[in-house]
């Protein structure tokens, strides 16, 4: 009784001030937040500055979110997705887990703008990671191994961010997978599933091309309850020796229902001697290709809706030594409708744009890099590249540059422990988010 | 002759005069009336521009009948400073379209403008500055109320707005789960 009196006077005494809704005041005229109309609303929320606000903001009420959702609002505020930093791999091939050492978090402005202070830590429970999508790992866990063949026999983990430690994002295992064989998934101790495997195929895994974590085809992107990975391989080709045929092999969220998608319905010319991952760019994946004399003019396209495989033709890369993709990358475009082509050359930063309906490039952007960035011997090579942005760091310095594509700004980001050759993940995050009001 | 020249001179004078009145009156939905620099108000406010072009300006008072006198006033407060700082390209640009130009930081005596302001008054004039169509100001007021939401977790914007969460608690987890990198200090 004492102690429900005691109670109820405590609740009553905190909720008083704040909560005491008020009178109209007898002003008619009178506002508050909450008889604003919504487009006054909705320019208040433009004007913040950082997306992490505005999802708080958001989340403060369901009419602050069904402003927020609004697709006119969304394309009014300007970020379209948000890089928080990148994982960087020391010594790692884009698009294929290997056997560099432990990732390193850089962290963005957009990150350093919401903690305040600069922090990048090594993520020593990260072993391998494969790829990177808003906010979703794709990890290769101890265990598995890559072979110099690039035949790959790996466990395969997804992980979830869990929100922000002192040194980066958290992540938690969420669901693993049993890659063993394309057409061939177990876990725990389910059974193998061998009844879609390809005729023929051989008691070799084929030739990976890359691991890579894709939205199941829902709208909204990648989340935890939308997403697959997708291993895509190059598998010979059935009539005649020496000719592949890319082809994808899907492993749904529900891991159970797997399934193997051969689509390719282009074969690759024998002239072809190897792929190297050049980019994901407006919903497809590129792969720039490599014949007897360097980098060919020919790129293999995979649609990541429909898995299906197609080629264009790129502006060649002019590298004749290292690894391709640290020299020349593809990108997409902000509103997603033009494909662009990042290249190293002369010491900058070229892009090219993709006129639509035809096979021709122009060039669009040219940065010139600071001279630090340079002179380190063998010259700059391409980290990360993204639509408006590419990361950029001389061979054997350890400085990352910054480069934005629309301002021709080069900006150094931060000095780095790691050697050259490395690759960068992103870690973003989609905008807009999947808020229902 | 002589003396009904004089007159018509006189009249013509006052006329002229009346014309070349540089302030308009302006008057709430109270019945309070106050003047403001005509230049200042055509040039800040959309509405009054085209009032004044129109020659639907009132001297005895131009009603107002959706702004309360103390919006008014700082309205008016607003559109005297105005006049009197130097102008600046920030404002000349900013007055174009406040969704697709960059916004313009408020200068220091904007800032303290609104800084003086209590929370009620200024929604009033935000609300005010909407109605009369008063670009920079609208930019000005709502650049402030969205700086009371920054760096604050969803509690403490509701506290500051006095805003009821209506939503679940399964709700409010789904979003801290799917949007977990908003959410990093609480």
């Amino acid at each position: 009784m004492e102690s429900n009196r005691r109670r109820s006077r405590r609740h009553r005494h905190r909720d008083k001030p704040p909560v005491a809704p008020k009178p109209a005041a007898g002003g008619a005229a009178s506002c508050t937040v909450h008889n604003i109309p919504d487009h006054i609303l909705e320019l208040i929320l433009l004007r913040l500055d950082s997306s992490a606000c505005l999802v708080r903001a958001a989340s403060a009420c369901k009419r602050w979110c069904r402003v927020v959702a609004d697709a006119g609002f969304q394309h009014r505020f300007r970020a379209l997705r948000i890089v928080l930093g990148h994982f960087v791999v020391p010594g790692s091939r884009l698009g294929l887990p290997s056997d560099g050492g432990h990732p390193i978090f850089v962290p963005s402005p957009t990150w350093r703008s919401i903690h305040g202070h600069e922090s990048s830590s090594s993520l020593d429970f990260v072993p391998k990671i494969a790829d990177s999508r808003n906010g979703l790992l794709l990890l290769l866990k101890k265990g598995g191994r890559t072979e110099p063949s690039c035949r790959i026999n790996p466990a395969l983990v997804v992980c979830k961010d869990l929100g922000f430690g002192p040194n980066g994002p958290n992540f938690t295992e969420i669901r693993p997978f049993r890659y063993w064989n394309p057409g061939r998934v177990q876990s725990g101790g389910a059974a193998v599933r061998g009844d879609q495997l390809p005729a023929g195929a051989a008691e070799l895994p084929p030739p990976v091309l890359g691991l890579f974590l894709l939205d199941a085809g829902r709208p909204g992107g990648v989340s935890l309850s939308n997403f697959k990975v997708v291993a895509v391989t190059l598998r010979d080709h059935r009539l005649v020796r020496g000719r592949g045929v890319p082809g994808a092999c899907v492993y749904s969220a529900n891991w159970h229902d797997v399934s193997c998608n051969w689509e390719g319905t282009i074969d690759v010319p024998n002239t072809i001697g190897s792929f190297f991952f050049a980019g994901r760019a407006n919903g497809s994946l590129y792969w720039g290709t490599v014949s007897r004399g360097g980098a060919s003019r020919v790129a293999l396209v995979l649609d990541e809706v429909t898995a299906g495989s197609s080629q264009i033709s790129v502006p060649v890369s002019m590298q004749m030594h290292g690894k391709y993709e640290a020299f020349f990358r593809v990108i997409g475009s902000e509103d997603g409708t033009t494909l662009r082509v990042v290249r190293l050359l002369d010491q900058q930063v070229r892009v090219h744009a993709r006129l639509r309906g035809c096979d021709k490039w122009v060039l669009q952007t040219r940065v010139r890099l600071p001279v630090d960035a340079v002179v380190a011997e063998g010259g700059p090579v391409v980290v990360a590249a993204h639509e408006t942005y590419v990361l950029v760091s001389p061979r054997n310095g350890k400085w990352i540059f910054s480069v934005d594509l629309e301002t021709k700004a080069v900006e150094r980001v931060r000095k780095m422990g790691v050697y050259h050759q490395d690759q960068a993940y992103p870690y973003e995050q989609q905008w807009p988010p999947t808020l229902t009001a | 002759m002589e003396v009904d020249k004089g007159k018509g001179e006189a009249e013509e004078t006052r006329k002229v005069a009346e014309a070349d009145r540089d302030t308009v009156t302006l008057k709430s939905s109270d019945g309070k009336l106050f003047e403001v620099s005509k230049e200042a108000a055509a040039r800040l406010s959309t509405v009054l521009a085209g009032m004044i072009a129109g020659g639907s300006i009132d001297d005895n008072g131009t009603d107002l009948k959706q702004i309360g006198s103390e919006a008014l006033e700082n309205v008016v407060d607003y559109c005297n400073k105005h006049a009197n700082s130097i102008p600046s390209a920030a404002l000349i640009s900013s007055s174009i379209s406040f969704n697709t130009a960059p916004f313009k930081e408020p200068e220091e005596w904007e800032r303290k403008f609104v800084d003086r302001l209590s929370h009620d008054a200024l929604f009033d004039l935000v609300e005010a500055a909407n109605f009369l169509g008063m670009e920079r100001l609208l930019d000005v007021t709502c650049h402030k109320i969205s700086e009371m939401m920054k760096g604050k977790s969803p509690d403490q914007i509701r506290e500051v707005f006095n805003i009821k969460n209506d939503y679940t608690k399964e709700e409010l987890e789904e979003i801290r789960q799917e949007l977990a990198w908003a959410f990093y200090d609480d």
